[in-house]
């Protein structure tokens, strides 16, 4: 069955939106992670316009944050203060997102930056994910040791505007979660992508916040980032369709249920190589695609 | 009779042409549609082209190529006031030599025929670009995937000797916007009679609310859209609790 969505005024199967959303909730819903990366080249790959695909996908962000969240409180464990400094960072790193993306449009290079985008994001991500589980499942204690010597750094303790989060029980720069929050936002506006990969190490080994509760603050920042970039994207490049992101949330949603369910089988260790290879894999595609052979030498824009 | 009434020339017993509807509308359910035309003709040894266009826009075509080992969009050229669907139908084969005299000019001045609407294109290219006609081919090879562009054309049948129809294939993912239809008869090689007919292709019902607020409204839109992402997201986590 067809729908024809009104923004991009395109007609595409119904059922092929709803798998496209099932399989990334059921990833998210197994390892825990957003699956934005995954959602964004799938979409462009089904056809939609890339802008339309990056503007849209901060619903589906929306909807899959605000279920963590949700969980995450009941326990206690967010922080609404770094939070909110990290979400001002994401303001800004969103205006730029916004108006970056607009330029390369210009340019009519957009294939090229967000495919260059996402083969960086995802190969150092990916490659560390990879790096980090296979050693873990050989020698557990070292490795975390290893990780916790190099917690706060000396350079963060120079920065200015020092501020307090009882909840962290962290002193230190509001740079810091700013600018980890400034970097989600361009993320968000420029790849769709929730950046929870590059969150969760960051807060953890840069701002030095306690584990437990790095999740569910995370979860908010890109709740509120993701708005925000949705309200930019309609009102500079009008490209949010609202049918798109309804079918795409409503598989992600059913497909989150499966994943968790299935989590429970596969843990840990394992669970995050096989998640590491799935990003290498995206970007191994993408790269090939870039370096190797392009699958269409072509390529028309219309104004 | 509404086509009757926008014709550029008087409706005469000579030359009489009818499109069915004058509106397309996409509804979230629209998996294409066909434009149908019905037509009359006297002279039996008349012959009729049709040709239908979409609205225009500017289009490009970029080349890839490796630029320090990446694939880049390198080379392009762009076709401007190109209608984005484009298709006609005629008894007599237009591309190629059939044509001679008033009627080929006047059939190239109305862009009637591949070769015709290329030709009164302008363009604008990289300087580097010297083989146009890859370009040009590259594009009609995308359109004719899209659905908007054709082959072949589309065929003039005939239910009587004077009574003609034509049906004009719309694909499911159609623009929105004004389209022309241009009906000519031909008369011993010269163009006798001429007739416009507009036809709209527009959303409706649940798409058009939400193409105009999105365009009129877009903060409020995006706010909307947004307490519906986190209604669904609160929805799971309600769903998620029971065991």
């Amino acid at each position: 069955m067809h729908i024809y969505l009104p923004i991009a005024e395109m007609s595409i199967p119904v059922e092929s939106v709803f798998i496209l959303g099932g399989f990334v909730g059921f990833v998210s819903g197994i390892f825990g992670v957003g699956g934005g990366f995954l959602t964004t080249p799938l979409l462009i790959f089904m056809g939609v316009p890339s802008a339309i695909a990056v503007g849209t996908q901060g619903c589906q962000l929306i909807a899959a944050g605000l279920s963590g969240v949700i969980a995450y409180w009941r326990r206690s464990q967010v922080d609404f203060m770094i939070a909110t400094i990290m979400l001002t960072g994401g303001f800004i790193g969103t205006i730029i997102g916004v108006f970056f993306f607009q330029f390369i449009r210009y340019i009519g290079q957009i294939d090229l930056i967000i495919s260059l985008l996402y083969i960086v994001f995802l190969g150092t991500i990916g490659s560390m994910m990879l790096f980090e589980s296979l050693i873990s499942s050989v020698k557990k204690k070292t490795m975390r040791e290893e990780f916790n010597r190099m917690k706060s750094p000396t350079l963060i303790s120079k920065l200015p505007y020092k501020m307090r989060f009882p909840r962290s029980k962290l002193y230190v720069s509001a740079f810091v979660p700013g600018g980890i929050g400034m970097l989600s936002g361009f993320l968000v506006s420029t790849m769709g992508v929730g950046g929870g990969f590059l969150l969760v190490p960051a807060m953890i080994y840069i701002l030095g916040m306690p584990p437990l509760l790095v999740a569910g603050t995370s979860l908010l920042q890109i709740i509120y980032t993701s708005a925000f970039s949705t309200i930019m994207h309609a009102y500079i490049n009008g490209s949010v369709d609202v049918l798109l992101a309804v079918f795409l949330i409503l598989g992600g949603v059913i497909g989150a249920q499966i994943g968790v369910r299935a989590s429970r089988r596969i843990t840990g260790a394992k669970a995050r190589v096989i998640l590491a290879l799935l990003v290498l894999g995206v970007c191994v595609r993408l790269g090939m695609q870039l370096f190797i052979i392009p699958s269409e030498p072509f390529v028309m824009v219309e104004k | 009779m509404a086509g009757a009434l926008t014709s550029s020339a008087l409706a005469d017993k000579d030359f009489a042409v009818e499109v069915v509807d004058n509106t397309i509308e996409v509804s979230v359910g629209f998996d294409g549609s066909t434009i149908e035309v019905f037509g009359d003709r006297q002279n039996l040894n008349a012959d009729v082209v049709i040709m239908v266009e979409g609205p225009h826009k500017d289009i490009t075509i970029w080349k890839k190529e490796r630029v320090i080992g990446t694939w880049v969009n390198r080379y392009y050229m762009t076709f401007n006031d190109m209608p984005i669907y484009y298709n006609y139908a005629s008894t007599i084969a237009l591309e190629g030599k059939m044509l001679e005299g008033g009627a080929k000019d006047t059939l190239v001045s109305k862009r009637i025929g591949h070769e015709a609407l290329f030709a009164s294109l302008r363009t604008k290219k990289s300087s580097s670009v010297k083989d146009e006609n890859v370009y040009k081919q590259a594009l009609m090879e995308q359109k004719r995937q899209q659905g908007v562009y054709f082959d072949k054309p589309a065929k003039v049948n005939f239910i009587s000797d004077h009574l003609f129809r034509v049906t004009f294939e719309v694909p499911p993912s159609a623009q929105t916007g004004d389209y022309k239809i241009h009906s000519l008869l031909i008369e011993n090689g010269r163009v006798t009679r001429e007739k416009i007919d507009a036809l709209k292709v527009k959303q409706v019902g649940l798409n058009a609310s939400i193409v105009s607020m999105a365009e009129e409204h877009s903060i409020i839109y995006a706010i909307i859209v947004i307490f519906l992402a986190l209604f669904c997201g609160w929805f799971a986590s309600i769903v998620k609790v029971r065991p």
